[in-house]
C-alpha cells in the first residue's frame, strides 16, 4: 500500500476515457475536485484519449498517447496487432509503477488488462458504460472490482462484486442550474425562441432513433390530445439533417409542427427549461443527463433503461408512448414539485465523496 | 400569354413563344410553367413510340405499375414501346418479355463512372459530374431515337432525363411523396418543374404536394391511382394444409388472428410502429393475435433497429419473415392488413390485400386513405390519425372481433379495387392522357 508523498494519504488514482463534456464525465470531475479538497487524500488523474483542459483538470495528464503514435498505428495497419497492444501495454506499466496507487477508481467500460498489481479496485458505473468511440484502451473489462460506485444498484450484475455505493448525485454543475432554474425558464426560452406561455415538455440528444424522438413526438401529441392544451415540445439535439426532416414531416402529419421546437443541442439550463422531461432511450444512457432536471424539480419521464430511484422520475414500459403521455399529463397538471431541496439534500456529491474515502480507507487498510 | 402554341426547336411549331419561357431540353419544346390553354400540337399524331424510364427493376410499386401498363399496351394495342432500366434488378426477366429493355451501366467502365458521378455530386459539385453524366449516359442512349413520348416513372427516372434522345412529350409518373422529393437534389427538382409537359401523380397525395408544394400548374397534373393485375388475386383458392404450414413455420398457432405488415423495413414503411401496434394490441386483449411482417433485408442496420425494439418491447408475437419468393401465399394468412407506414403515396400491397379481402387499417398519410373513404363507410374507419398506435390497435381489434364486419369491409374493399384499380380499367386511362399530353402539350379542360 503506497501513501502519497504530499500529503501521506492514499493515493488515489482517477483512470477515465477522455476528457469529454458528458455528464457523468463532469460529475467525476467535481468528485475529483471534491477529493483534492480533502486533507490527506492524495488524487492523480489519467486519461487514455484526449489532452485534458488545464483549466478543467489540473494535473491530469494523457497516459496513452501511443494510440496517437505512428509506431503502434503503423503496427496495427500491417496486421501486427499484438506488438502494437505490447507497445501500449509497456508504455501503461511504466506509467503504473511511477503512480504505484493504494486505490485505482476506474471508469466504468475500460479494460484491465494492465491494471497493477495490489492497487483497490473501485468502478464507476455509468449507465452506459461504452465510452466515446476508441476510448476503450483495453477488450476486456475488469471483472472484479472491489467496490462499485454508481447511481443506482445494477440488480443481477454479478460482475460488479458484493459490495456497491448507490444513490444519484447531484452534481455541482446541476446543482447551480437547480438554483433559481425556474426563474430562469423564462429567459432560456426566450433564447431558444420557445413560447413562455405554454407547458412545455424538453427532451433531447443527438440521434433521433436511439434516442427516441420519435416516440417523444408521440407522447407530445397524445398529451395534447388527452389534456385538450397546447403543450408544446422542444428536443436539443445536433440531428443528422434527413432525421429531422422525417420528424418534422411526421409532426405536420400529427398536426403538430406548430408545437414540435427542434434546436440544437444546449445546455444544462435548457434542459431546466420545461416543465416535464421526457426521455425516451431506447439504448441506456449516463443516469447523471437526469441530475439537472431532478435537482430542478422538474419530473422526468422515461424508460427502463434508468434506475435512478428518485420519486421526480417515471419509469414506463419501454416505447409505450401511451403510458408516457399519461405520466407527462399527471406531471403538468400537478405542476413542479417541491422536491428539489430534498432532491439535493439526497444527492449530494459531498457525500459521495465521503462514501468513497470512507471506501477506500476501508480497502487500503 | 394564353393561346401561345408550343415551339420546337426544329421550327416544326411556331417560333413565338412566351416570354421567359423554358427551353425543354429533352423535347425541344418552349414553355412556361402557367395554366393557360393551349391548341391541339400540330403534327402531333397518335401515339406510337413509348419510351419508358425506370429508375430500378426491383419487385416493388412503382416498377410493378409500370409493368403492367407496358403489358397492357403490348396486349391491347399496337404501340411499341422501348425501356431504359436505370439499375438492373429481378423484374427486368419480366418486362423483358413485353418489351425491349436497355439496361444501364453494365460494365465496369459505365459503374465506375456512375460512382464517380454520385461521388463529385456529393462533395457539392456543380458542374464537374455533368461531363462525366454525359460521357457515361450518351454512348448507352445513342441508339434510341424517334419516340413520341417519353415517360418517366417516378423521380428518380429525372437523373438521366436530359441525356435521353428528343421526343415530342414527356410525362413524369410520380410515385413518391415528401421524404423523397425533398432529398431529390436541386438539379432533379428543377427538372422536375421545367422539364415535363405533364405530370401524374400516383394518389391525390401526391397530386395535392405537387401542385401546393412544388407549384405546378394544377390542370396539367393529371391524377392516376395506381393499379395491380387482378389475375392472381381472382379465383384462387388457398390451400389450407399451405397456411397451416406457414403458420406452423413461425409458431402461429391455428387458432391466433393474424394482422400483416409488408414492405421494407425501413423508416419510411414504419416498421417499428408495426410493432407498437403489436405491443398496444396485446395491453388491450389476452385474445392471440400475431403480427406478420413480410419483406425487407433482415441483415442491415435497419433491422436491427426492429429487432432491437421487439426485444425490448417484449413483442414475441410479432414475426419479421423477410423476403419471400412467394408472398401471395404469406398474404394469404392475413385477417387484416395493417398499414403502418409513415408516408406512402399509394401502396400496391393494399389494393392486393383488398382484393383478396382483407380489410385495410392504415393511419392518416398518404394516399391509402383515399381508397379507404372511397370504398365504403365500414371501409373508411381503418383510417386513424398519423401515429395514433393506440386508435389503430382498436379498430384492429374491433374488426377481428367481429366476422361479419371483417367480411363487409372486405367486400367493400375488393368492390372498389375491381372497379377502379385493376390494370384493364386504370391503364386505357392512362394511355388516354398520354395521348392527350401528346397531342395537346396540356390537359385539354385547363382554363383560361
Amino acid at each position: 500500500v503506497s501513501r502519497g508523498a504530499r500529503g501521506g494519504g492514499p493515493r488515489v488514482l482517477v483512470v477515465t476515457a477522455a476528457p469529454d463534456r458528458r455528464p457523468s464525465t463532469e460529475l467525476l470531475r467535481e468528485v475529483v475536485e471534491e477529493l483534492r479538497r480533502r486533507p490527506g487524500a492524495v488524487v492523480e488523474v489519467w486519461f487514455l484519449r484526449g489532452d485534458p483542459d488545464p483549466g478543467r483538470w489540473p494535473d491530469a495528464r494523457n497516459v496513452d498517447r501511443l494510440r496517437t503514435w505512428v509506431v503502434p498505428g503503423t503496427l496495427e495497419r500491417v496486421g501486427l496487432a499484438a506488438a502494437a497492444h505490447a507497445l501500449r501495454g509497456a508504455r501503461l506499466r511504466w506509467w503504473w509503477r511511477r503512480v504505484a496507487p493504494a486505490a485505482v477508481v476506474l471508469d466504468d467500460g475500460l479494460g484491465a488488462r494492465v491494471m497493477p498489481r495490489g492497487a483497490s479496485v473501485i468502478v464507476i458505473g455509468r449507465r452506459n458504460p461504452v465510452p466515446p468511440q476508441g476510448a476503450a484502451l483495453e477488450p476486456d473489462p475488469i471483472e472484479s472490482p472491489d467496490l462499485v460506485l454508481s447511481t443506482a444498484e445494477r440488480a443481477g450484475d454479478p460482475a460488479h462484486g458484493p459490495r456497491h455505493l448507490r444513490g444519484p448525485v447531484i452534481a455541482q454543475s446541476a446543482r447551480a442550474v437547480a438554483a433559481g432554474a425556474s426563474e430562469r425558464a423564462t429567459r432560456t426560452r426566450e433564447q431558444h425562441r420557445l413560447p413562455i406561455d405554454r407547458q412545455l415538455l424538453v427532451g433531447w440528444g443527438d440521434h433521433a432513433w436511439i434516442d427516441g424522438l420519435d416516440i417523444f413526438v408521440r407522447t407530445l401529441w397524445q398529451v395534447r390530445r388527452d389534456l385538450r392544451e397546447e403543450v408544446h415540445g422542444v428536443w436539443f439535439g445536433d440531428l443528422h439533417p434527413a432525421d429531422a426532416e422525417r420528424i418534422r414531416f411526421d409532426a405536420v402529419r400529427c398536426g403538430i409542427a406548430d408545437a414540435l421546437h427542434l434546436r440544437p443541442a444546449g445546455d444544462l439550463e435548457s434542459r431546466c427549461c420545461g416543465d416535464a422531461v421526457v426521455l425516451p432511450y431506447r439504448s441506456r444512457v449516463d443516469d447523471a443527463d437526469l441530475l439537472a432536471p431532478i435537482a430542478t424539480g422538474i419530473g422526468v419521464v422515461t424508460f427502463p433503461w434508468c434506475d435512478v430511484d428518485d420519486p421526480a422520475v417515471e419509469v414506463v414500459p419501454w416505447l409505450d408512448a401511451d403510458a408516457a403521455a399519461r405520466s407527462v399529463a399527471s406531471i403538468l397538471t400537478e405542476g413542479r414539485s417541491g422536491r428539489t431541496d430534498p432532491a439535493i439534500d439526497r444527492h449530494d456529491v459531498g457525500r459521495r465523496v465521503d462514501d468513497l474515502l470512507r471506501a477506500v480507507a476501508e480497502l487500503v487498510g | 400569354m394564353a393561346n401561345t402554341p408550343y415551339v420546337d426547336r426544329d421550327s416544326t411549331f411556331p417560333t413565338t413563344g412566351p416570354t421567359g419561357a423554358e427551353h425543354n431540353p429533352v423535347t425541344g419544346v418552349r414553355h412556361g410553367v402557367d395554366d393557360s390553354p393551349a391548341p391541339t400540337r400540330p403534327g402531333a399524331g397518335p401515339l406510337r413510340r413509348l419510351l419508358a424510364v425506370t429508375h430500378e427493376a426491383t419487385i416493388t410499386g412503382a416498377p410493378m405499375n409500370l409493368l403492367h401498363l407496358l403489358t397492357w399496351i403490348q396486349d391491347h394495342t399496337s404501340i411499341e414501346t422501348h425501356l431504359v432500366v436505370m439499375h438492373d434488378g429481378p423484374l427486368r426477366h419480366r418486362f423483358e418479355r413485353v418489351t425491349e429493355v436497355t439496361v444501364l451501366d453494365r460494365s465496369s467502365l459505365q459503374r465506375g463512372m456512375s460512382v464517380a458521378e454520385r461521388g463529385l455530386r456529393q462533395l457539392g459539385s456543380r458542374r464537374a459530374w455533368k461531363p462525366v453524366a454525359v460521357a457515361r449516359l450518351l454512348p448507352q442512349l445513342r441508339k434510341l431515337s424517334g419516340f413520341d413520348v417519353i415517360y418517366l416513372n417516378s423521380l428518380t427516372s429525372l437523373t438521366i432525363a436530359e441525356h435521353l434522345p428528343p421526343a415530342l412529350a414527356v410525362v413524369s409518373h410520380v410515385h413518391e411523396l415528401q421524404v423523397a422529393l425533398r432529398q431529390l437534389p436541386p438539379h432533379e427538382r428543377s427538372l422536375l418543374e421545367q422539364l415535363p409537359d405533364g405530370w401524374i401523380a400516383a394518389s391525390d397525395a401526391v397530386r395535392r404536394m405537387l401542385v401546393d408544394e412544388v407549384g405546378l400548374p394544377e390542370a396539367r397534373v393529371r391524377l392516376h391511382h395506381e393499379y395491380i393485375d387482378p389475375a392472381p388475386f381472382v379465383g384462387v383458392a388457398t390451400d389450407a394444409r399451405e397456411v397451416e404450414r406457414l403458420r406452423a413455420s413461425i409458431g402461429i398457432p391455428p387458432d391466433a388472428s393474424i394482422v400483416m405488415g409488408a414492405g421494407t423495413v425501413e423508416w419510411r414503411k414504419g416498421p417499428e410502429l408495426f410493432v407498437q401496434l403489436a405491443t398496444e394490441c396485446r395491453r388491450r386483449s389476452r385474445e392471440p393475435v400475431h403480427f406478420v411482417w413480410v419483406g425487407g433485408d433482415l441483415t442491415g442496420n435497419d433491422w436491427q433497429r426492429v429487432r432491437s425494439d421487439i426485444e425490448r418491447a417484449g413483442a414475441d408475437l410479432v414475426h419479421f419473415v423477410g423476403v419471400k419468393p412467394d408472398p401471395l401465399d404469406w398474404f394469404s394468412l392475413a385477417d387484416v392488413f395493417a398499414l403502418t407506414s409513415h408516408e406512402d403515396p399509394f401502396p400496391l400491397v393494399c389494393l392486393e390485400h383488398a382484393l383478396m379481402g382483407h380489410p385495410v387499417v392504415t393511419y392518416r398519410n398518404g394516399g391509402m386513405p383515399e381508397l379507404l373513404s372511397a370504398a365504403g363507410p365500414e371501409a373508411a374507419a381503418g383510417v386513424v390519425d398519423h401515429l395514433d398506435v393506440a386508435a389503430l390497435a382498436d379498430r384492429v381489434l374491433e374488426l377481428l372481433a367481429s366476422d361479419p364486419l371483417l367480411r363487409t369491409v372486405g367486400a367493400q374493399l375488393r368492390q372498389h379495387v375491381l372497379d377502379h384499380h385493376v390494370v384493364d380499367v386504370a391503364a386505357p386511362r392512362l394511355l388516354a392522357d398520354l395521348e392527350e399530353v401528346l397531342r395537346t402539350g396540356r390537359h385539354p379542360g385547363v382554363p383560361a
